[in-house]
């Protein structure tokens, strides 16, 4: 088939066209001619060219295996996290079916957790499918966030007083926080824990640069060592989208709770929940 | 470098074509489920975590 085509094209123009082309296998077959008409020999009695040639295959591979690495971490790792956070959540509901009903009128926040395991579900419901029944994860390694949102170990647990503060992606593995930007001030938050749930109610969002940890602080804003009067909570991710440069973040203060004993709150009625 | 690789190739075109898709996704097996999530872990480029304040240790 190539060996018209091959005529017509001047041997310049053909080894353009040829180190384009040279990723699909059709076009293996089209410098497999194209070799095959100047011989061997001529090959390589052109080292220059030869190594020319094998320098572009060599950058053609590393932008396919950058581009593949984009898709990766942009399209394949949501379908991991999808897979990891839907077992992370049926493993915390089976651990409290078996840890028995709790049946008390009041809501303990007293609950163990244990690093790197999860002891909550966050409901956005703004954010929709994304952030809804998220697990919650104790610590905020980079491995732990892919099974869902991350509990700084040091802050304060859902309901209790200081601050509640959890960080989640922003993009990539299933980035429960990808549109953190769209929440105003008002929604809500639901976090769900063996004991209830807690209804935080954000007040105000905040951007702020990648090391600024007093977010963090049992009342963020206020110095260091001020004793919390109030449930608080903080959540963050990534900022501007696509980088880490900055952090998003919201804060929330605690506005009900509710015990099991009440049933599911009003919040997380909607369709197919 | 391809085209060599190519003349290694056994078989009539049709069975090179098939040993080209074969390695390809091998290749892209092996990217995806080794090479990228080790590169991740070295370069963490959605690294979500705030510091938190010096000596309560939460890990980075």
């Amino acid at each position: 088939m190539g060996s018209t085509t091959r005529l017509t094209i001047s041997p310049y123009r053909r080894n353009d066209w040829r180190s384009v082309m040279l990723i699909s296998a059709a076009n293996l077959e089209a410098t497999n001619a194209g070799v095959g008409m100047s011989g061997s020999k001529s090959d390589s009695g052109k080292p220059l060219r030869r190594a020319v040639r094998t320098v572009g295959e060599i950058l053609i591979t590393a932008g396919v295996v950058l581009l593949l690495f984009v898709g990766w971490q942009l399209w394949w790792t949501d379908i991991l996290a999808g897979r990891a956070q839907a077992q992370t959540r049926d493993q915390l509901e089976q651990q409290w079916q078996s840890d028995g009903p709790i049946d008390t009128d009041t809501v303990d926040t007293d609950i163990k957790t244990e690093y790197g395991e999860p002891f909550g579900l966050l409901y956005v419901p703004r954010l929709g499918d994304r952030a809804w029944k998220v697990p919650i994860i104790q610590g905020t390694e980079h491995s732990l966030l892919a099974n869902g949102v991350g509990h700084h170990v040091n802050s304060a647990l859902p309901g209790q007083l200081g601050n509640f503060a959890i960080a989640g992606h922003r993009t990539t593995y299933g980035a429960p926080f990808a549109d953190i930007d769209a929440l105003k001030p008002g929604d809500e938050v639901v976090v769900e824990t063996r004991k209830g749930w807690f209804i935080y109610e954000l007040d105000r969002d905040k951007i702020i640069s990648a090391t600024d940890g007093w977010v963090l602080d049992p009342v963020p804003g206020r110095p260091a060592g001020s004793q919390p009067r109030q449930a608080l909570l903080t959540m963050y991710a990534c900022h501007p989208k696509y980088s880490a440069a900055e952090r998003y973040v919201w804060f929330g203060e605690l506005r009900d709770e509710i015990p099991r004993s009440s049933g599911k709150p009003v919040q997380l009625n909607r369709a197919g929940n | 470098m391809y085209a060599w690789l190519w003349h290694r190739l056994p078989g009539s075109t049709s069975i090179r074509v098939i040993l080209v898709v074969c390695a390809v996704l091998i290749v892209v097996a092996l990217l995806f489920l080794l090479v990228f999530p080790w590169v991740e872990s070295i370069i963490e480029f959605d690294n979500t975590q705030v510091p938190q304040a010096v000596g309560l240790g939460d890990q980075q």
